[in-house]
């Protein structure tokens, strides 16, 4: 399905518009919003909430959100979040989600404001195998290397994402994470589906064998269109033309309560490691 | 459809209801160019004495009642040399007028006695016509003289854009104008991506831009009718034309088939931009291809006084290559033949059956032996009878009916590792049916009034979604309804009231005033202000109801100085319901609920327009200025405040001056100047998983710097000898001559090196030399 996001731009290759950078003063004064990041899932760990504050566009200090009262509950376990710094609160390690349940966030900050957001966790199949190919590309100056990695995976959830781990690390930032709707796949099968790059001279990779894990979560709808506003974003722009074809900027929708920012979600996990030799 | 029969009952009645006077005869017939045998649209043909004329309608022809008696008739017609002819009318006559072009040299002679100040005494408001000689004497884009070029430098009308031929007509969207090329629909009129349009000037004859007032014959479209005339091709003599530009190269033959009575004009088109591509050092490129080409032919045949058949039709195709990777091609196919036919002196008939197409498709290559397809479809077929009825010399009854049948496929996905996704093909039907008389009911005031009944089905077979719209956000399918084949399964009609009036203060000046309300069943799903060629439109449906404009205007016309200004001043108001818009971030190609993406509300737009237009001597040009606002105000967008229009553009003014200093050497210049564009910009920022986005406030409650530039060209003829069998030009243009970076977009985002927040402007054009030759045999 990105190919024809990708092929859109591509009809611009011929693009002929100019950038430049210019002044261009924006208003002050926008709102403090908080700014949510919270997944809980189907393994059995500490699931994370991280609390941030958005920040005027001009200063690049991002304020973290202290002290206050974060649940996640599911109806009937209410499970409360600790506080370890940095604006991050986890549950207890012990904390495993279970698919079919939905969960609810309830954030309740120091000035009285309170948030919610609910998600709901779906089954998300699993992966069968991966294989991995070493191919070449011919960039502007000579031809670079890259590790394709190829899945078979069954997808039972409507919309799912793939997020990869380089030696127990995660690669590269929300802008590498691949997130699609099963529909566009027969039966919900990826075969033989090229799900990540990785090139050869990433200093992720170490000589020698290395350890690289994909991860499939079952995404919903909400989480899908939050990470479908947030690229749009980031890419805003990107055809050479200025977003000729793009329709207007918008926010990243998000599915917290209250005007606040980010996204929550419940997802069942899935993971499959596979070994690269450089 | 019962309302249908009621209307067509009373058009039949209307028809017979007035008896044919007993000493009045009838002057009637077709005015046409002597030397190409065209037929002239809009040619005057007047009685001083007793202060009657006509002008001729879309097909040349005129009809006017006159006591029997011996008379001067004036003919005029601009750019034409004027003359008077002493006719005797005892009974009805007919009379084929020929009219001789004027050359810059003959100008003294023109200007005696004769009946220029058409615009003051037509009803018609909101309406410009154009020829083709006055849009190739502009400044050209890389050596093309562009039809939407020109059209957006007219007062009323926004352009998206300086890499665009988009356009925007008095607060409405660019979907919302009717462009008919021969009176076919075109639904992508523009080619490489909107830098040209679909037009080639030369086999325009020429095109009349209706901004309001729009006639009651016309329909299906909000905001405006663009009608865009073809040639005929010369009935006297063969000739040709070709010419050569940085861009591309045309070819132009024209010829009688059987003298006086058949001709035809072919024309072809080619854009060679891809040549330059091979300079490049990647290979990729190299490999590269980005072409257009376009073919134009018409014929028409002379069966007798009373009959005539025209054939005329256009492809053309866009095509886009990148390496062996992908292959992307679109274009238009449109298709016309109509027939006139006479009646009698007063009865004029016009059918056509017409065809449009429009078609994008798309391959690329995955892997090594999988190639994905992706291919839409618009198909747009119908047909159209028009009647005019000249009743006598103060009525003038035009009445007609048409049917038009859609069949969209709005995207079809096949190969590859990925599921086939196909869209559901959408059938519908559009009928109309209108009765308009225009009135003289005395010297000074004429009523045109009319009205336009519209019906619209959605057809089977179909799959309508009901979506629960209780996230604004994201609107979920929870329900389905299958239709069969066949079954109309949802309907809409719309009575749609036309009137307008004029009063006339004095020979040199008069007031206007009209109303008109306008539907439109079809409706383009793209939030950018730039057409793309992945255009899919939608027709109205259970969950997305017709799009419906009033306006109303009023407005001042004057000549000044006999009639060499014409001057005029036009206020709207135009309201409009069901104003389609879209969610943020909205999916809108391959998605079967596409409905479900759709934002509808309303919208508003005001505005003063000024014109004053110099037709006649050796500088002619004009002078534009708009003042305008437009609002949307939809609830499930920007909190359900209003915003701005996207296009919309307070100022815009528009300065063009064409200046013949002799025989041999044409000067022509123009600069445009519009208020920059509505954009949303950045309140804040957040941060999320190691990146950071912006956070917008309100929709498009900034502006981009303002847009203005400056062309100038000079076109150079070559001497005319006697013998020389050929005429040459050449063209030189420079266009932005100083070098504005005119911003078509400004965009926000973070720098990746330092993680600042910065905006970038993206502009087109440089400052752009460009030179043609043009050459006539």
């Amino acid at each position: 399905m990105k190919k024809i996001h990708i092929l859109i731009s591509l009809l611009v290759i011929f693009s002929f518009g100019c950038e430049q950078k210019i002044d261009f003063p924006v208003p002050e004064g926008g709102a403090q919003r908080l700014v949510v990041d919270g997944i809980i899932t189907n393994e059995t760990k500490a699931h994370q909430v991280k609390l941030s504050y958005s920040s005027q566009y001009n200063n690049s200090v991002i304020p973290l959100v202290e002290n206050a009262v974060v649940q996640i509950t599911d109806g009937t376990n209410r499970y409360l979040l600790q506080e370890i710094g940095n604006g991050i609160y986890e549950t207890d390690p012990l904390v495993q989600g279970e698919i079919g349940k939905t969960y609810t966030l309830e954030i309740s900050l120091q000035n009285g404001e309170d948030y919610r957001a609910q998600s709901t966790m779906q089954a998300i199949g699993n992966i069968d195998s991966l294989r991995v190919e070493l191919f070449t590309e011919e960039i502007e100056d000579g031809v670079e290397e890259l590790y394709g990695i190829y899945a078979d995976a069954l997808i039972l959830s409507e919309y799912f994402m793939i997020e990869t781990k380089v030696n127990g690390q995660k690669y590269g930032t929300i802008r590498d994470i691949r997130h699609e709707e099963t529909r566009f796949y027969a039966n919900g099968r990826l075969v033989d589906e090229e799900v990540n790059t990785l090139n050869k001279e990433d200093s992720s990779l170490v000589d020698g064998n290395n350890t690289v894990t994909i991860r499939m979560s079952s995404i919903d709808q909400n989480y899908q269109e939050f990470l479908n506003g947030f690229n749009a974003q980031l890419n805003r722009g990107d055809d050479g033309l200025g977003g000729l074809f793009e329709g207007p900027a918008a926010n990243v929708p998000s599915n917290i309560n209250n005007g606040a920012l980010g996204a929550f979600g419940a997802f069942a996990v899935t993971e499959k490691n596979i070994i690269i030799n450089k | 459809m019962r309302q249908i029969f009621a209307f067509l009952y009373l058009l039949s009645i209307s028809h017979f209801l007035v008896a044919q006077e007993k000493d009045k005869a009838i002057l009637s017939g077709y005015v046409k160019d002597a030397e190409s045998g065209e037929a002239l649209i809009g040619a005057s043909v007047y009685v001083e004495s007793l202060q009657l004329g006509v002008t001729t309608n879309l097909y040349g022809f005129y009809s006017l009642s006159l006591p029997k008696g011996r008379y001067k008739v004036s003919i005029s017609y601009l750019g034409y040399i004027s003359y008077t002819e002493e006719v005797s009318i005892e009974n009805d006559l007919v009379k084929e007028i020929e009219m001789k072009p004027n050359s810059v040299q003959l100008e003294a002679v023109t200007i005696s006695g004769e009946r220029r100040n058409e615009n003051i005494k037509k009803t018609e408001m909101s309406a410009i016509k154009m020829d083709i000689k006055t849009i190739k004497k502009l400044p050209s884009f890389m050596g093309e003289n562009d039809v939407l070029r020109t059209v957006q430098m007219l007062p009323g009308v926004q352009s998206g854009g300086e890499a665009t031929t988009g356009f925007f007509v008095r607060g409405g969207n660019s979907d919302q104008n009717l462009i008919l090329l021969d009176d076919a629909p075109v639904y992508n009129p523009s080619h490489l991506l909107g830098i040209f349009s679909v037009f080639n000037p030369d086999v325009i004859k020429d095109l009349t831009l209706y901004k309001g007032g729009i006639p009651a014959k016309y329909g299906g479209r909000l905001s405006s009718l663009l009608d865009i005339k073809m040639k005929e091709g010369n009935s006297k003599k063969m000739q040709g034309a070709a010419s050569i530009s940085p861009l591309s190269t045309k070819l132009t033959l024209e010829g009688p088939i059987i003298k006086d009575r058949s001709s035809f004009i072919v024309s072809g088109r080619r854009s060679y931009a891809d040549v330059f591509t091979l300079l490049s050092k990647k290979k990729e490129t190299r490999d590269s291809r980005v072409y257009f080409y376009d073919f134009n032919a018409k014929v028409n045949y002379r069966i007798n006084d009373n009959n005539r058949v025209f054939l005329s039709g256009y492809f053309g195709n866009d095509v886009l290559r990148f390496g062996k990777e992908l292959r992307t091609s679109w274009g238009n196919r449109t298709g016309t033949v109509r027939w006139n036919h006479i009646f009698n002196s007063k009865l004029f008939m016009n059918s056509i059956v017409y065809l449009s197409n429009y078609n994008f498709n798309l391959g690329i290559k995955e892997g090594i032996d999988g190639t994905i397809q992706y291919k839409s479809k618009i198909l747009d077929y119908g047909g159209r009878t028009d009647f005019t009825y000249y009743l006598n010399a103060l009525n003038t009854i035009k009445f007609g009916l048409s049917s038009t049948i859609y069949q969209i496929q709005p995207g079809k996905f096949t190969g590859s590792t990925f599921e086939d996704i196909n869209i559901p093909k959408s059938h519908a039907r559009e009928f109309a049916a209108y009765l308009s008389n225009n009135h003289s009911i005395n010297e000074k005031l004429a009523i045109d009034y009319g009205i336009r009944y519209s019906l619209f089905q959605n057809v089977g077979k179909a799959t309508v979604y009901q979506f629960d719209k209780t996230n604004p956000l994201v609107y979920e399918a929870n329900d389905t309804i299958s239709h069969a084949k066949g079954k109309v399964f949802n309907d809409y009609g719309n009575f749609e009231p036309r009137i307008s009036l004029r009063y006339q203060l004095n020979e040199q000046s008069s007031v206007k005033a009209s109303y008109n309300r306008t539907t439109q069943y079809l409706h383009q799903a793209s939030n950018s202000t730039a057409a793309t060629p992945l255009t899919v439109w939608v027709t109205s449906s259970p969950n997305i109801k017709p799009q419906i404009a009033d306006q109303y205007a009023v407005g001042y016309f004057r000549n000044l100085f006999k009639d060499v200004f014409e001057v005029s001043v036009e206020a709207y108001y135009k309201d409009m319901q069901n104003t389609i818009d879209f969610r943020d971030n909205a999916s809108l190609i391959l998605n079967e609920f596409l409905e479900g993406e759709f934002r509808v509300g309303k919208s508003y737009s005001y505005g003063v327009e000024l014109l004053a237009r110099k037709n006649i001597g050796k500088l002619t040009g004009w002078v534009g200025y708009t003042w305008s606002r437009t609002r949307r105000k939809i609830p499930e967008i920007n909190n359900g405040k209003e915003f701005f229009a996207p296009y919309d553009r307070t100022h815009d003014i528009s300065l063009v001056g064409v200046y013949e200093l002799n025989k041999r050497v044409t000067l022509s210049s123009n600069w445009l100047f519009s208020t920059g564009s509505a954009i949303s910009v950045p309140t804040g920022k957040f941060s999320f998983q190691g990146e950071q986005v912006n956070v917008y406030s309100d929709r498009n409650s900034a502006r981009i710097p303002s847009f203005h530039r400056w062309d100038i060209s000079l076109t150079l003829k070559t001497k005319d000898k006697p013998n020389r069998k050929y005429q040459s030009e050449w063209a030189f243009s420079v266009l932005n001559t100083y070098f504005r970076k005119n911003a078509y977009n400004i965009n926000f985002r973070q720098n990746t090196n330092t993680g600042k927040p910065e905006a970038i402007k993206t502009y087109f054009f440089p400052i752009l030399p460009s030179v043609s030759y043009n050459l006539k045999f």
